[in-house]
């Protein structure tokens, strides 16, 4: 891998892009390709259609080239611009209303934990265990542990992506640690972590 | 560069870089392993940190679906390119396709680096979880479901009997024993309850092997060992041939309020020993240590030893054995022991080895710990 594009040469790539740079923009969704393609393969697990969809978003994006704003941080954006994206298709699709769906939308997170390279049996034991306490958790709390991890979104973007407002996102994080701290310190830790940087 | 030094556990789990290094992705692979080396007193703060990294990570539900290949992003991008006008005329660059992608195996400095302490911490973990969930729940639940195709063998004979679970573990079950056990494991563990003595040879599956016994819960995942808890007996004992075994109670001790240990990792010629009355795990050596690791050419020959150091004999004992020796190094380095050692028991051994040279030994929380004031 790569590694994760850097939120600064990001941004030159979006400054480059809407200079009119078409490199700069298939640049910048090669690097993002990975983490978009995961998003959206949360939303609605079908590769193709998720494939269609990202390249739709950069069609659109580069049609917009010349009005389009700069913006805070290229991959959250993408992020968001993502998931309207698969929303709305998804309305045609299921003829449903769009609206309806960015309430209910299905946010599929599994936890598994990465047991490469581990080979004490107990580590393991305790990761499978953190991981199922884990994925016992209602789908938004996962969502956003996912993004916060997965994704290493900051509080803002979170609630950016998860279309709801800061308060919610904190209330929701609450609920997370409420339901958590009862069950296990380790993962109270984990979410602690994540609200300590916001 | 950032306060590295003072970060704790959650310092380092909010760390951006930090999980990227942890999660396979990180630009600057070697900077988290050489600061490791420079602060080791961070290690634990640090394994902690990963440990909850790792368990976050988003899993594929399928795979197969779900991976992507380098190619595939590049014809993606090719086409994006193709569909767009400017596109047409826009020669493919290096920058943009020219990246190799690197070594996807990644080597994890931290972890050969300190395997024992993250067990030690595991294990704390561990004990820690066990008071917050405890193991009775999973055991009790188990139990209710799996009651109606709960298995029952006993042993009324005065030989040895020898079954084989349905996971292809093998259980050996002494005389006046009886073992339960459900016809088929559940997916998330395998529990089985003992009465009496067995030993048990597991088959290395990732969900564990559970033997519950009274109070005394014995937990592994691959390995060789005996437990033995007779109802009649005052002690449950757990020894352990080979791998690694977790004992521990079935109901932490909630009344004391404090986070004394209540579970016991072993390893193996390790023992645990459980007193029904004082509700007390400990932990010793088994009655006759053997020896696990052997090169091949030393088998069964005498070992000879000409004017030794002590410290080095007992070194080679605590490698052959896996039984950590504590000894105070410079003190005995002086006592050169000149024998042949041949068939004789790790008792034996220590016994003839103390003996010249005045000192003794005792065992003490399943190791060795030999004193003696030296030798001129």
């Amino acid at each position: 891998m790569s590694g994760r594009l850097p939120t600064e040469e990001a941004q030159r790539f979006w400054r480059e892009y809407r200079a009119g740079d078409i490199n700069a923009l298939a640049t910048l969704m090669e690097r993002f390709y990975p983490d978009l393609f995961n998003w959206g393969m949360r939303l609605h697990n079908e590769r193709e259609f998720v494939k269609d969809c990202i390249q739709e978003i950069f069609l659109s994006l580069w049609k917009v080239q010349e009005t389009i704003a700069p913006v805070d941080n290229v991959r959250s954006y993408l992020l968001v611009v993502l998931k309207s994206r698969i929303l709305r298709e998804l309305s045609k699709k299921e003829n449903k209303l769009y609206e309806s769906l960015t309430e209910e939308y299905a946010v599929s997170v599994e936890f598994s934990a990465d047991l490469r390279l581990i080979e004490e049996e107990h580590e393991v034991y305790q990761l499978r265990k953190l991981e199922q306490v884990m994925n016992q958790l209602p789908p938004r709390q996962k969502e956003l542990i996912y993004l916060r991890f997965h994704q290493n979104l900051s509080f803002e973007q979170i609630a950016e992506v998860m279309q709801l407002g800061r308060q919610s996102v904190y209330n929701l994080l609450q609920k997370s640690l409420g339901s958590l701290r009862r069950h296990w310190v380790a993962v109270v830790l984990l979410l602690v972590g994540g609200q300590g940087i916001f | 560069m950032k306060d590295y030094e003072h970060y704790t556990a959650e310092d380092f789990i909010r760390d951006e870089s930090f999980r990227d290094w942890v999660q396979g992705r990180s630009r600057e692979e070697t900077f988290w392993p050489k600061f490791l080396q420079k602060h080791p007193d961070k290690k634990e703060a640090m394994q902690q940190a990963e440990l909850v990294v790792r368990a976050a990570s988003p899993s594929r539900a399928r795979p197969v679906e779900e991976d992507l290949s380098e190619k595939e992003i590049r014809q993606e991008v090719e086409t994006f390119l193709a569909k767009t006008e400017s596109g047409m005329e826009q020669e493919v660059k290096e920058p943009v396709f020219g990246k190799k992608s690197e070594s996807k195996a990644r080597l994890w400095p931290i972890f050969s680096y300190a395997a024992a302490a993250i067990l030690l911490f595991i294990s704390g973990l561990a004990w820690y979880l066990s008071d917050d969930l405890p193991i009775t729940k999973e055991i009790v639940a188990s139990k209710a479901t799996a009651s109606n195709s709960l298995v029952e063998t006993s042993n009324p004979t005065s030989e040895p009997l020898r079954l084989r679970l349905g996971d292809e573990s093998e259980v050996v079950l002494s005389p006046n024993s009886r073992l339960s056990y459900p016809a088929q494991f559940a997916d998330s563990a395998r529990i089985v309850y003992l009465t009496g003595e067995a030993s048990f040879s597991v088959e290395r599956q990732e969900r564990p092997f559970l033997v519950v016994t009274g109070e005394m819960v014995t937990k592994v995942l691959g390995t060789k060992f005996v437990v033995r808890a007779f109802d009649a007996d005052r002690k449950y004992s757990v020894q352990v041939i080979s791998g690694k075994v977790a004992v521990s109670r079935t109901e932490p001790n909630r009344a004391s309020g404090s986070r004394e240990v209540n579970g016991l990792i072993l390893t193996a010629n390790q023992a645990a020993i459980f007193e029904k009355d004082l509700h007390q795990l400990s932990k010793t050596l088994v009655a006759n240590p053997l020896v696990i690791q052997e090169k091949l050419a030393d088998t069964g020959k005498d070992i000879q030893y000409d004017e030794t150091p002590l410290p080095t004999i007992l070194k080679a004992l605590q490698h052959s054995y896996g039984i950590p020796i504590q000894f105070d190094e410079p003190n005995l380095q002086n006592c050169r022991i000149t024998a042949t050692l041949t068939n004789e028991s790790l008792y034996e051994k220590l016994d003839i080895l103390c003996k010249t040279v005045s000192a003794s030994y005792e065992i003490v929380d399943g190791q060795i710990v030999v004193s003696g004031r030296g030798c001129r």
